[in-house]
C-alpha cells in the first residue's frame, strides 16, 4: 500500500479517536438518562480551555492541573443536570435535546466571554516528535488518544456490567418509574452519569487540545461529529462506539485522500443518512 | 390605576421622554473654538478581525493626539466618531448609515474585513469619502480608497519572489469557505502570468482536526513550496501536521497571520522555512536608514511599542496612511467630498507607513507590487527573507 493510504489512516485514526472520545460521553448519558447530551462536545473544549489557564496563568504542573479540570468539568456536568436536565425530566426527547443544544449554546458564549475568540495553544505534554514508522509517521497524541477512549470505555463497561452500581444505571435507563420503585435513587444515578460524561469530555480535552488549537466554538463539530459516531455504534453497545468513531474518522480520511478533500465533509452525512434510512426501514 | 398615580406615571414617562429628546439633540459647537472636523471610523473591534481591530484603534489615537497637537486642520481640531462593527457586514451597515445621517462625518475609514467594505460600499457612493482597510477589496466607485497591497499583487509578488529563487512548482492549500475559494481562483489567475505551475490544490475545513492527510497528497506532487492561504486557527493545525509529517518544503502563509502574539503561539511548530508576504512596515526595524519609509516607520513604531507595550502588526500601519492621507487633503483643499478626493487622486510619491502611495484616477490603492517584501519565521519573529 503507498504512503498516501496508510497516512491517511493515520490522519483518520487521529480523528476518529477523538469523534470516538466525544461518542463514549454522549452515549454514556444517553443509555442512563434517555438525553442526547449535544453539550458534550464544550465539555471537551472547556476542559481544554481550563487546562491552558491552569498551567499557563496559575502554572500548575500537568497532574494536579488536569486533575482539577476532570472536577471542574464533572462539576460542570452536574450543574447542568441540576439546572437544566432536572427541572424537565419528564419532558420527551426533543425538547430534552433542545435542552441541551440551549446548554451548549450558552457555555460557547462563556467561553468566548472568558477566553476570547482567538485560538489558544496547548503545548504537548509529551515530547512533539512524530512516530516515524517507514515513510508514515504519527503523532504521539494519537496514541494517547486512543489508548484514552478504549480505557475509559472497559472502565465504563466493567462498571456497567460488572458492579451494581453500574445495574442500577442500566435500571435507570430501562424503567425509571421501575427502578424507583426497587429503591434505587434515580436522580442520583442520573446526576452521576451527567458528572461521568464530564468528567470524561473534559479529560478528552486536555489530551486532544494539543493536537487542534482551542478555539472556543470548536465544540460544536466535535459534538456533532461525537453524536453521529455514537449513533453509528448504536447508542447502547461501549466498544461499537469506538469503533464507529475510528471508522467515521477513516472514512473521512480516505474520501479526502482518494475521492476530494471538498467530499470530506459531506462523507460523515452520508454514512449517517444512509444508516438510518437502513435502520428505519429495518425497525418497521 | 387610580388617577394620581397614573398622573405620576404620565409625568415620569414624559420626563424620560424630555431627558432622550435632549440628549439627542444635536450639541450647540462650543463657544470660542472652531468646529471640530469628524472623520467617522468603523472598525472591527470586536469579533474575527479584532486582532485588527485593536491595532485600528489604538493607532487612531495616536495620529488623531499628534495632529491636534500641532494645531489640527487648519485650526479645527480632528473629532473621531468611532462605531465597533463586530466583524459583521450588517453591523458595518448600520454604523456607516449612523456616520453619514446623524454624525455628518466628512470620511469614514475602518472596515478592514473585506464583507465589511463591501457591504458598505453602495452606502457611500455619493461622499463622504471612504477609506477602506482591506487589501482584499476592490474600490468599486470614485469616492472610496483602499489600503495595503491588494491580494491578487501580493500573490504576484510571492510568485516572483518564489521564481527568483529557482522554484517553480507551488502546491496550494486553502480552507474550502468562501475565502478559500476566492483566494484559489485568484491565484489561478495570476500563477501563469508569473510562469510557475501549480501541481496541487487541496482544501480542508476550518474546523477539522487533522489535514495530515491532504499535506500528504502536495507532498506527494513534489512541489518546490507549500502555500497556505488560511488566517488564525487552522493555519495552527496546517503546522502541526507539516510539523509531524517532518515536511521541509518552504511553506508560505497568507499575510492576513501578521499578527505578533499569533506567530508567537505557532513557535514550537513552525516550518523550517516560514514566509510571510508583507509591507515594508513589518521590516520597520531592518529598513536601510535612506529608505524613504524609514523615518515614519520608526516614529510610528516607537511611540505604539512605547504607549501600548506590544509591537503592531499589518492593520496599524494601514490607518495611519489613511489617517494622513486624509487629513493632508483636508488641509489644503477643505472639507469637501469630491476635492478630497481630486487631492487624493493626484498625490505620487507619498512615502507613509505601509508604503510609497502613487494615487491616480484609475487607482484608488496607490500600492503595488514594488510595496511588498517577503518576511520569515524564525523562532517566532519577523524577520526580512533573503
Amino acid at each position: 500500500m503507498s504512503t498516501l493510504f496508510w497516512q491517511a489512516m493515520v490522519g483518520g485514526i487521529t480523528a476518529g479517536s477523538i469523534y470516538a472520545a466525544v461518542a463514549v460521553g454522549v452515549s454514556l448519558v444517553y443509555n442512563v438518562s434517555r438525553v442526547l447530551n449535544l453539550a458534550q462536545g464544550e465539555f471537551l473544549v472547556l476542559g481544554a480551555l481550563c487546562m491552558i489557564t491552569l498551567t499557563q496563568v496559575f502554572s500548575l504542573p500537568f497532574w494536579p492541573a488536569f486533575i482539577l479540570v476532570m472536577l471542574l468539568t464533572g462539576g460542570l456536568g452536574l450543574a447542568m443536570e441540576q439546572l437544566a436536565i432536572q427541572p424537565a425530566h419528564r419532558a420527551s426527547i426533543p425538547v430534552l435535546l433542545l435542552i441541551t443544544l440551549a446548554v451548549s449554546i450558552t457555555l460557547r458564549g462563556v467561553a468566548m466571554i472568558v477566553w476570547g475568540k482567538d485560538p489558544l495553544a496547548l503545548p504537548a505534554y509529551i515530547p512533539n516528535q512524530a512516530i516515524v514508522l517507514g515513510q508514515v509517521r504519527i503523532p504521539p497524541e494519537t496514541v494517547v488518544v486512543g489508548a484514552f477512549a478504549v480505557a475509559v470505555t472497559c472502565l465504563l463497561w466493567l462498571l456497567l456490567d460488572r458492579t451494581p452500581l453500574g445495574k442500577a444505571m442500566r435500571a435507570v435507563a430501562e424503567n425509571p418509574d421501575a427502578a424507583t420503585l426497587t429503591g434505587i435513587n434515580v436522580r442520583a444515578v442520573r446526576r452521576l452519569s451527567l458528572a461521568l460524561s464530564g468528567v470524561i469530555g473534559g479529560a478528552a480535552g486536555v489530551l486532544v487540545a494539543p493536537l487542534t488549537f482551542v478555539v472556543f466554538d470548536a465544540g460544536l463539530l466535535l459534538g456533532l461529529k461525537g453524536f453521529v459516531a455514537a449513533m453509528l455504534g448504536g447508542m447502547g453497545q461501549a466498544f461499537a462506539g469506538i469503533a464507529a468513531g475510528l471508522v467515521l474518522g477513516v472514512a473521512e480520511s480516505l474520501s479526502a485522500a482518494y475521492i476530494s478533500s471538498q467530499f470530506k465533509e459531506a462523507t460523515t452525512f452520508v454514512i449517517l443518512l444512509g444508516l438510518l434510512l437502513v435502520r428505519s426501514r429495518y425497525s418497521q | 390605576m387610580n388617577g394620581r398615580v397614573r398622573k405620576w406615571f404620565v409625568a415620569t414617562w414624559l420626563l424620560a421622554v424630555a431627558v432622550l429628546v435632549g440628549c439627542a439633540a444635536p450639541k450647540a459647537p462650543g463657544a470660542g473654538g472652531k468646529d471640530p472636523i469628524r472623520i467617522g471610523l468603523l472598525v472591527e473591534e470586536t469579533g474575527q478581525f479584532a486582532a485588527y481591530g485593536e491595532e485600528y484603534i489604538n493607532t487612531a489615537k495616536i495620529v488623531i493626539e499628534d495632529i491636534n497637537k500641532a494645531g489640527g486642520i487648519s485650526g479645527r481640531p480632528l473629532e473621531a466618531v468611532y462605531y465597533n462593527n463586530e466583524s459583521n457586514p450588517e453591523k458595518a451597515i448600520t454604523g456607516a448609515q449612523k456616520l453619514i445621517r446623524d454624525d455628518k462625518v466628512v470620511a469614514v475609514v475602518g472596515m478592514g474585513l473585506v464583507a465589511n467594505s463591501n457591504a458598505v460600499a453602495p452606502l457611500v457612493k455619493e461622499g463622504p469619502v471612504t477609506y477602506s482597510l482591506s487589501g482584499a477589496y476592490v474600490p468599486g466607485h470614485k469616492s472610496i480608497f483602499a489600503a495595503s497591497v491588494s491580494v491578487p499583487d501580493m500573490q504576484l509578488f510571492i510568485m516572483d519572489w518564489l521564481k527568483k529563487r529557482g522554484m517553480s512548482k507551488l502546491a496550494l492549500l486553502t480552507p474550502n469557505d468562501a475565502s478559500g475559494q476566492a483566494a484559489e481562483a485568484g491565484l489561478k489567475q495570476v500563477i501563469g502570468k508569473a510562469g510557475l505551475t501549480l501541481v496541487g490544490a487541496e482544501s480542508f475545513n476550518p474546523n477539522d482536526v487533522d489535514v495530515t492527510t491532504q499535506l500528504t497528497r502536495l507532498r506527494d506532487l513534489k512541489p518546490d513550496a507549500i502555500m497556505c492561504w488560511v488566517v488564525g486557527k487552522p493555519l495552527g493545525v496546517v503546522l502541526k501536521g507539516y510539523n509531524q509529517l517532518g515536511i521541509q518544503l518552504p511553506f508560505v502563509a497568507s499575510h492576513g497571520n501578521l499578527s505578533h502574539t499569533f506567530l508567537d503561539s505557532l513557535k514550537d511548530i513552525q516550518p523550517k522555512t516560514f514566509l510571510i508576504p508583507a509591507t515594508k512596515d513589518l521590516a520597520w526595524r531592518e529598513l536601510p536608514e535612506n529608505d524613504p519609509q524609514a523615518k515614519v516607520n520608526k516614529e510610528y513604531h516607537e511611540k505604539y511599542l512605547q504607549r501600548y507595550g506590544k509591537e503592531v502588526g499589518l492593520g496599524g500601519g494601514t490607518m495611519y496612511d489613511a489617517l494622513y492621507l486624509l487629513a493632508d487633503a483636508m488641509k489644503k483643499v477643505g472639507t469637501d467630498s469630491s476635492k478630497i478626493i481630486a487631492h487624493l487622486e493626484g498625490v505620487r510619491g507619498w512615502a507613509g507607513v505601509s508604503g510609497v502611495y502613487n494615487f491616480s484616477a484609475d487607482d484608488h490603492r496607490g500600492l503595488g507590487l514594488k510595496d511588498a517584501i517577503m518576511m520569515q519565521v524564525v523562532g517566532g519573529k519577523l524577520t526580512l527573507a533573503k
